[in-house]
């Protein structure tokens, strides 16, 4: 019980990575106040969690909602009077709304739409609670980047740029925050499986592990940046991905 | 517990970071190869795991010496079985050897030593371990680097010189043997107080502090997990931020 007596908020959490996020850490004891666009889906895990004996609360959160991200984080240091740990998980591409394209063709809607969502989301959510972790000289802040950041992804230019800036928020933060005792740290995931069974991975010849990872992996790789264990670690960006950004296969060659 | 039945062999585990990952795998039921160029140092820590009911063998051995690395891994191999976890902890500076020289009068022998006891003590270790893996289909293997390998390091350029090329080894062996369930990872620790005085290291980091050994530790212990099966390749960074830019210079806009 690594994370017990924690408090932890784990935004985007109603489904996919959010959600084994918030069930891993419930396991490892930590209460878990689960955020979601939408009230219910933040309640369906919730509910999930108390099934298996932890402890949960569910809010609706809309990371692009200015306001509403603030009245939320003033609700729950209301409620539960400390924040430990915020996972920034909320995001995606132009894919939610089916509009991937290559940049050049890109409505600024779309693209300040997805800017807006992963990195100023982010921005949002951590500025909330962050004060709170200040005047406690104590807190840990996990943010979902992506291998974008890192190599880019064809036809998520916008994608790309956020958790790039994401990862460089991360760092700068770092340092501002540091001597105050928060820490601040980024986990770019390559593929992972989208099935609902949070353990399941699928073949792929993409990675050089030959599968894509699951939301298990990645939730277990929150929760050890999230404890104790991970004190001395911050500004840095964990990548979990198989070996998908690794270098050029060499095949081909003599 | 979460090395059951996992056998592991780190290096230059009589002290420091290395006796840290030695104590952490022994707790969680590993069966441990201590090895160290000191063999009273690494005895001394398999007593440490053996007298909390942990399983262990010390494995004395000159990591700068291809023979007797091989050896070494033959008598891991001949009391516990095929390795499952390495961790190539071992290695210095030249200041290691006793006395700072200076880059340009380092000689060809002092050169030699720090490229085997940094980089070659690595690459022959993974090589004699690595078949048994693929058979196995199963390997964990964490490399020491340093923050020297990734920022540079004035003072030292030839020890930093081996841990870049340990980042890179780890890259492309974590693109050989992936496919085989074997992961490498490397682990570049910065500001890490492992004798007393060393604590002003922390002056240099955000978080105002030097870390112990045993935080090093958990990280390398965590990658040798199961848990940690799809990350691969990387380089996972530990140094307090003391990497991180720098605040603003006078002026700067």
């Amino acid at each position: 019980m690594i994370l017990q007596g924690k408090t932890v908020v784990v935004t985007g959490a109603g489904g996919g990575i959010g959600r084994a996020i918030c069930l891993r850490l419930a396991d490892d004891g930590a209460r878990v106040v689960v955020t979601d666009l939408k009230q219910e889906n933040a309640e369906k895990v919730a509910s999930d969690i108390r099934a298996q004996g932890g402890t949960a609360f569910a809010y609706k959160a809309d990371v692009t909602d200015s306001a509403e991200v603030r009245d939320v984080a003033k609700q729950i240091l209301s409620d539960l009077r400390q924040v430990d740990i915020l996972v920034n998980n909320a995001g995606g591409s132009a894919a939610l709304l089916g509009k991937l394209s290559e940049f050049k063709d890109a409505p600024e809607e779309v693209w300040s739409w997805v800017i807006n969502l992963n990195l100023m989301g982010t921005m949002r959510f951590t500025q909330a609670l962050l004060h709170h972790m200040l005047e406690r000289r104590s807190g840990k802040i996990i943010n979902i980047a992506s291998i974008a950041a890192e190599v880019g992804i064809i036809n998520r230019v916008d994608y790309s740029a956020a958790k790039g800036g994401v990862v460089a928020m991360t760092k700068a933060l770092a340092m501002e925050v540091g001597p105050c005792g928060v820490t601040v740290n980024s986990i770019s995931p390559g593929l992972i499986s989208r099935s609902t069974d949070p353990a399941g991975t699928e073949t792929s010849e993409g990675t050089y592990l030959k599968r894509s990872g699951s939301q298990n992996e990645v939730a277990s790789l929150v929760s050890f940046l999230a404890s104790s264990e991970a004190d001395f670690i911050t500004g840095v960006n964990y990548t979990i991905d198989g070996g998908r950004t690794l270098g050029p296969t060499g095949k081909g060659k003599a | 517990m979460r090395y059951a039945n996992r056998i592991a062999l780190v290096t230059g585990a009589g002290k420091g970071i290395g006796r840290a990952t030695a104590l952490r795998l022994g707790a969680g039921s590993a069966a441990v190869a201590v090895n160290d160029i000191n063999q009273a140092a690494a005895e001394e820590v398999v007593s440490e795991i053996c007298s909390s009911g942990g399983k262990a063998m010390a494995v004395p051995a000159d990591m700068s010496k291809h023979n007797e690395i091989v050896s070494m891994i033959d008598a891991v191999k001949s009391k516990f079985g095929d390795i499952d976890i390495l961790v190539n902890n071992a290695g210095g500076s030249c200041s290691a050897l006793g006395k700072f020289v200076p880059f340009l009068e380092q000689n060809d022998q002092q050169l030699d030593w720090e490229i085997a006891v940094n980089l070659k003590s690595a690459i022959i270790s993974i090589q004699e371990v690595i078949p048994a893996m693929i058979e196995k289909k199963y390997g964990r293997i964490v490399n020491l680097s340093s923050i020297t390998g990734v920022v540079g390091m004035p003072r030292i350029p030839v020890y930093a010189a081996t841990k870049g090329a340990i980042v890179s080894l780890t890259k492309s062996l974590a693109m050989m043997y992936g496919e085989y369930g074997i992961t490498i990872n490397a682990v570049a620790p910065g500001a890490v107080a492992t004798r007393p005085g060393m604590e002003k290291l922390g002056e240099a980091t955000f978080l105002k502090r030097a870390c112990s050994a045993d935080e090093i530790a958990g990280l390398i212990c965590y990658l040798c997990s199961d848990e940690a099966a799809y990350i691969t390749g990387q380089n996972h960074l530990i140094d307090g931020g003391r990497t991180l830019g720098t605040k603003p210079e006078d002026g700067e806009k």
